[in-house]
């Protein structure tokens, strides 16, 4: 399970500071990358770190971070069907946007259960569907793995990510990595680009 | 079989001098397709970022591969496909779709407009260099 993280692993909310440190990870990641061989399994996994942490570190510079999470969900973790929401500062409403194929019907069901899709499963942990036994709330929406994010420690909202694309049977190790990239990283983005919620598809009251 | 050994092995069956044409809208395929072909093979890489620019940059470069991504701005990669498909340089070039969707639909669209293979996104190294080898090693022994 992975959960809030503590003090030390927060990453800066200064638009120079990280910047910075999405470079130095970027370039880490790359290095992990090249000095492993094609035929190791975290070869690829190391490889879309890289690309991740490289998309982050551009769209915050050029304030774009929604659209590269979005990005980082349909070319890297392969879900196209995707929702980003954030809540506003009262605690009281949630700005939402959907990525290329979100449609309709999930349009709705965020619409209707906003509030449950934060807290459940437990609200600080990332939540990633075990399989079609699963019998959770998550899963009864159609989602297949929901991630929190935070700035300067409380929860700041959400990304949801609905069907996979057909490839793909499920969520890996791999993929759990870029989770956790996208946890830690996507409060302070969207921090450092001043939230822009006039490009939100809609609000939910809480 | 070590790192080193591995990538000698996979670098010393290529032909040098190939030129290969990446096109992708997204930059993290563009950046992890660069990343691996340029770590693990020997071929020259050239890049566009939509069906307009692909077909502007394979008449130019004249390339002996193109991997191509469908859903682009401009032109998406099935009207690119069928427009190199006119000149009879970019006839016998092997194309290679990158789809995000590998349903039989798509798939026979692919190859209805010219294409001769597809790889599904996300994108694994292995799986790219194996086939863009499959077709350049064949290509460098029949010339």
């Amino acid at each position: 399970m992975i959960s809030r993280p503590e003090s030390r692993s927060i990453p800066p909310a200064d638009l120079a500071g990280l910047e910075r440190d999405l470079r130095q990870l970027s370039l880490r990641y790359m290095r992990q990358s090249m000095e492993l061989p094609l035929n190791h399994n975290d070869q690829a996994v190391r490889a879309k770190l890289y690309a991740a942490a490289n998309a982050l570190q551009q769209a915050v510079r050029e304030g774009m971070v929604a659209d590269a999470i979005f990005e980082i969900g349909s070319n890297l973790i392969g879900c196209e069907q995707m929702a980003l929401l954030v809540t506003c500062k009262k605690q009281d409403r949630v700005a939402f946007s959907g990525s290329s194929d979100f449609n309709p019907q999930q349009l709705e069901a965020i619409r209707r259960n906003a509030k449950r899709i934060l807290e459940e499963a437990p609200a600080d942990s990332i939540y990633i569907k075990s399989g079609p036994e699963d019998r959770s709330f998550l899963s009864s929406l159609g989602i297949s793995a929901r991630i929190p994010f935070w700035l300067d420690r409380a929860t700041k909202g959400a990304i949801v990510f609905f069907n996979l694309l057909p490839q793909r049977n499920g969520l890996d190790a791999g993929d759990r990595e870029l989770l956790k990239l996208l946890c830690a990283y996507t409060g302070p983005c969207l921090a450092a680009n001043k939230i822009k919620h006039q490009e939100t598809m809609g609000w939910v009251q809480l | 079989m070590s790192d080193t050994q591995y990538k000698s092995q996979r670098k010393t069956a290529q032909q040098s001098g190939q030129k290969i044409l990446l096109v992708d809208d997204s930059s993290t395929t563009l950046l992890i397709e660069e990343m691996t072909l340029r770590e693990h093979t020997q071929y020259e890489l050239v890049t566009a970022r939509d069906g307009e620019e692909a077909v502007e940059k394979a008449i130019a470069e004249q390339p002996n591969l193109i991997l191509m991504d469908v859903v682009m701005p401009r032109m998406n990669g099935f009207d690119a496909c069928r427009e190199m498909r006119k000149y009879e340089a970019l006839r016998k070039v092997p194309i290679i779709m990158v789809t995000s969707r590998g349903e039989s639909f798509n798939v026979e669209q692919g190859f209805e407009s010219g294409c001769n293979d597809y790889v599904t996104k996300p994108i694994n190294g292995a799986e790219l260099v194996e086939i863009v080898n499959g077709y350049l090693v064949a290509q460098g022994q029949s010339q």
